[in-house]
């Protein structure tokens, strides 16, 4: 096993394969354990979909990270994307590898395997080379579907988002708000006149409704489950007993041991219903399956949530129509996609019906016109590279 | 570059999977009533700040929390120094926030003893003593809040041993021009050049400058006459108020001449929070015997003063919030003399002028 282990706080990619590829041993030793890590959370997340079990996924990431080291000396540093490239080619051969070796694992997606087509290699390269970290990522998807201004800093935006809340969730009047902002030493003081313009911001209120009724999957399987602070150590507890066969070993839930796995599957780890249907320690059969996930649609926190905001926002009509904005449902859509599943099914039922509400009627079809084809991310891609060029005309 | 442009799913794939792979700035995404307390006390920097904000964006709970404490706070403020040390409250997180307040509350003050209490010396404290500066900044920042510093202050210099000068008839003291100049150097350092009226052309002579501020003194600083002139050095002060290197435009203040201050007016920091002064400070607040003492003269043609039932006195804990320490009853046969004691948020400290800024308010 590969035992790369980076000290010290990571570097940009960039930095860690110009490390990598250094001639001195040492530099190259720590630029590659750097990227193991980094290489390491993309491929879980790459392989999720693609094998069933975590011990499966591990091995597969153990085995790109050996062969990419193993054939460091013909490795030339062409950036980047080409690096994840690499990665992705690499990881596919080695799933196929194993799938072959172990025999029991089925492929159950392939449609993402192979290699990219040349014409979106530009595209895709310029993206991936924009992105400094995560956060810069969902910055862009804020700026394009949500309508932040670019030029506003991570506080100034966070300050606008607090402050909505302050106001129209929480029900506090303005100079509560000014006060509560203007206590520290945290920038220009925030006038009357500036936190209305703040709050009458369309991207202030899509950005407010966007925190309001997004929900990981973590939140949304510890919210079915009746945990309140849906912590990971308190869903590992509930896993731990819920896997259990031992009947001493009881559950505090409404629902049945049975029933909190599946829920656990499909809510927090997003497998798909035929995938948790072939578990070995799935006991439901279909039909009660069905009939679980209707019972947990019931308790979805995503209507009531939407009545609130609704509410909340009912004194300002001019806010309460930027919920109609195609932007914030394609955003909540969107982030959905890139951090809790790909099924198109899981994300409608997390956003339709609190969309009828705003009102905003999103169907199943447009749904996935947005997520099919890669539209969403295309969109994306291409407003970071007009973004780029933009800074670099400057 | 096409705007409808499509990705093919090994595209959306490497996407997903470089971004997963990013780093993600740890953040903190919970806060405990300490941090929520000092956030609302006005006491954090700004590295703590926007620790604090992001974790509130993050959590909608967190802001619910934040609200509560608010107006926790507000409750808690509002009783008197003495109810809020001894009184406990049922609620365990209320409790828990009413502990945490009185600890962030007595820390505002500043623990050393300042020769005197004026800018001038809060601008002096040593930089790396990070508590005292924040402390000192929050004392300002309260006298910016509800209105008390003036949008125009308004320098007073007077010098103790010319009161006696004869005056020509007719001649007003507050009407004599004095010339001066200020600027921030590149150090921060306020520097005022003061030009004296002949008359008052005394070589050797102690200039003392203050703020107005509802009839009482801040004192920004001192220095001796030379030459008919005088010039002020305030190092730190340009960083203290947020000012930058440059000239002060001439409309930002005004200085004038005016009489020696009763002797507990320089440097006391006791402000009035009224549209006009209702009460005049007779001694300088003391700190004695683990308690605050004040003494004042109510003015009884003051009409605020005839509508109001109490007087009340707080203190500035920073970042434009007060706490109150007691409320008296105003007596109905007005003798006009009141002391107003009560128990010191910082009782550590004995024999001093109050550390801190207080200010009188009429509860009506």
């Amino acid at each position: 096993m590969l035992d790369h282990v980076s000290d010290g706080p990571e570097r940009n990619i960039s930095d860690m394969l110009a490390a990598f590829c250094s001639h001195d041993d040492l530099t190259s030793n720590h630029g590659f354990g750097q990227l193991a890590e980094v290489t390491r959370r993309g491929l879980h997340a790459y392989l999720r979909t693609k094998l069933h079990s975590v011990d499966a996924r591990e091995d597969v990431v153990q085995e790109v990270l050996r062969r990419i080291w193993s054939r460091r000396s013909q490795f030339q540093n062409r950036g980047v994307s080409a690096w994840w490239r690499l990665v992705k080619q690499a990881a596919d051969q080695c799933r196929i590898d194993y799938v072959r070796k172990v025999g029991a694992e089925r492929a159950w997606d392939d449609s993402e395997t192979g290699e990219i087509p040349a014409t979106e290699t530009v595209l895709v390269d310029d993206f991936l080379d924009s992105l400094v970290d995560r956060k810069t990522f969902y910055r862009f998807a804020d700026e394009l579907w949500l309508g932040f201004d670019p030029s506003l800093s991570e506080q100034q935006r966070t300050r606008r988002i607090l402050a909505a809340e302050l106001f129209y969730i929480e029900g506090m009047t303005w100079d509560e708000v000014c006060a509560i902002l203007n206590r520290n030493e945290s920038g220009p003081v925030v006038s009357r006149a500036e936190l209305d313009v703040w709050l009458e911001a369309a991207t202030t209120i899509r950005s407010l409704a966007f925190r309001m009724l997004y929900r990981t999957n973590e939140e949304l399987a510890g919210h079915l489950l009746g945990i309140a602070s849906a912590s990971e150590a308190d869903l590992n507890q509930v896993t731990v007993q819920a896997m259990s066969s031992d009947r001493a070993i009881s559950t505090t839930s409404a629902w049945t041991r049975e029933e909190i796995r599946v829920i656990l599957w499909r809510y927090r780890d997003a497998e798909r219903q035929d995938r948790i249907l072939a578990h070995e320690l799935c006991l439901l059969d279909k039909s009660e399956m069905a009939n679980l996930f209707d019972r947990c649609l019931e308790n979805f926190p995503f209507v009531p949530l939407m009545k609130r905001l609704c509410h909340q926002l009912a004194k300002w009509p001019k806010a309460q129509q930027e919920l109609t904005d195609q932007g914030l449902w394609q955003r909540l859509v969107f982030e959905y996609y890139c951090r809790e599943t790909t099924q198109h099914r899981d994300i409608y039922e997390r956003t339709a019906n609190a969309a009828e509400l705003a009102p905003y009627h999103l169907t199943m079809g447009m749904l996935n016109v947005w997520l099919s084809n890669g539209r969403l991310m295309a969109k994306l891609a291409n407003y970071a590279a007009s973004h780029a060029m933009e800074i670099s005309r400057k | 570059m096409n705007p409808e442009q499509e990705l093919s799913p090994e595209s959306e794939a490497l996407i997903r999977m470089a971004v997963a792979g990013l780093s993600s700035p740890v953040g903190n995404t919970d806060l405990n009533v300490s941090q929520l307390v000092r956030y609302l006390g006005g006491v954090m920097s700004h590295r703590e700040v926007l620790t604090v904000e992001s974790a509130l964006v993050e959590n909608s709970s967190l802001v619910t929390r934040l609200a509560k404490t608010f107006r926790t706070l507000k409750t808690l403020q509002s009783q008197t120094w003495e109810s809020l040390h001894n009184g406990t409250l049922a609620d365990p997180l209320m409790e828990e926030i009413r502990t945490e307040w009185i600890e962030v509350a007595s820390e505002s003050l500043i623990s050393r003893v300042l020769p005197e209490l004026t800018l001038a010396n809060f601008c002096q404290i040593p930089k790396d003593d990070l508590q005292e500066t924040r402390i000192a900044k929050g004392i300002l920042a309260c006298l910016q809040s509800d209105g008390l510093a003036p949008k125009r202050p308004e320098l007073v210099a007077a010098t103790r041993t010319r009161t006696d000068l004869p005056l020509l008839e007719g001649f007003a003291l507050d009407k004599l021009e004095i010339q001066f100049s200020a600027e921030i150097d590149s150090s921060g350092t306020l520097i005022v050049n003061i030009i004296m009226p002949i008359k008052y052309q005394a070589e050797g002579d102690t200039l003392y400058i203050a703020f107005e501020i509802n009839r009482q003194w801040m004192g920004l600083g001192s220095s001796s006459l030379q030459s008919g002139s005088a010039i002020l050095n305030l190092p730190g002060f340009g960083s203290l108020v947020g000012l930058t290197e440059g000239p002060l435009p001439p409309e930002l203040f005004s200085l004038r001449m005016s009489e020696w201050p009763s002797v507990c007016a320089l440097g006391a920091l006791v402000v009035q929070s009224a549209s006009h002064p209702f009460a005049e400070i007779e001694s300088e607040p003391m700190i004695e015997n683990g308690n605050v003492s004040v003494d004042i003269r109510l003015l009884p043609q003051s009409d605020e003063l005839r509508k109001a039932d109490a007087v009340e006195l707080w203190f500035g804990t920073g970042g434009q919030v007060w706490q109150l320490l007691g409320c008296w009853p105003i007596p109905k046969i007005r003798d006009h003399k009141m002391t107003l004691t009560c128990p010191s948020p910082k009782p550590g400290l004995i024999g001093i002028a109050f550390p801190g800024v207080l200010k009188l308010a009429l509860r009506h």
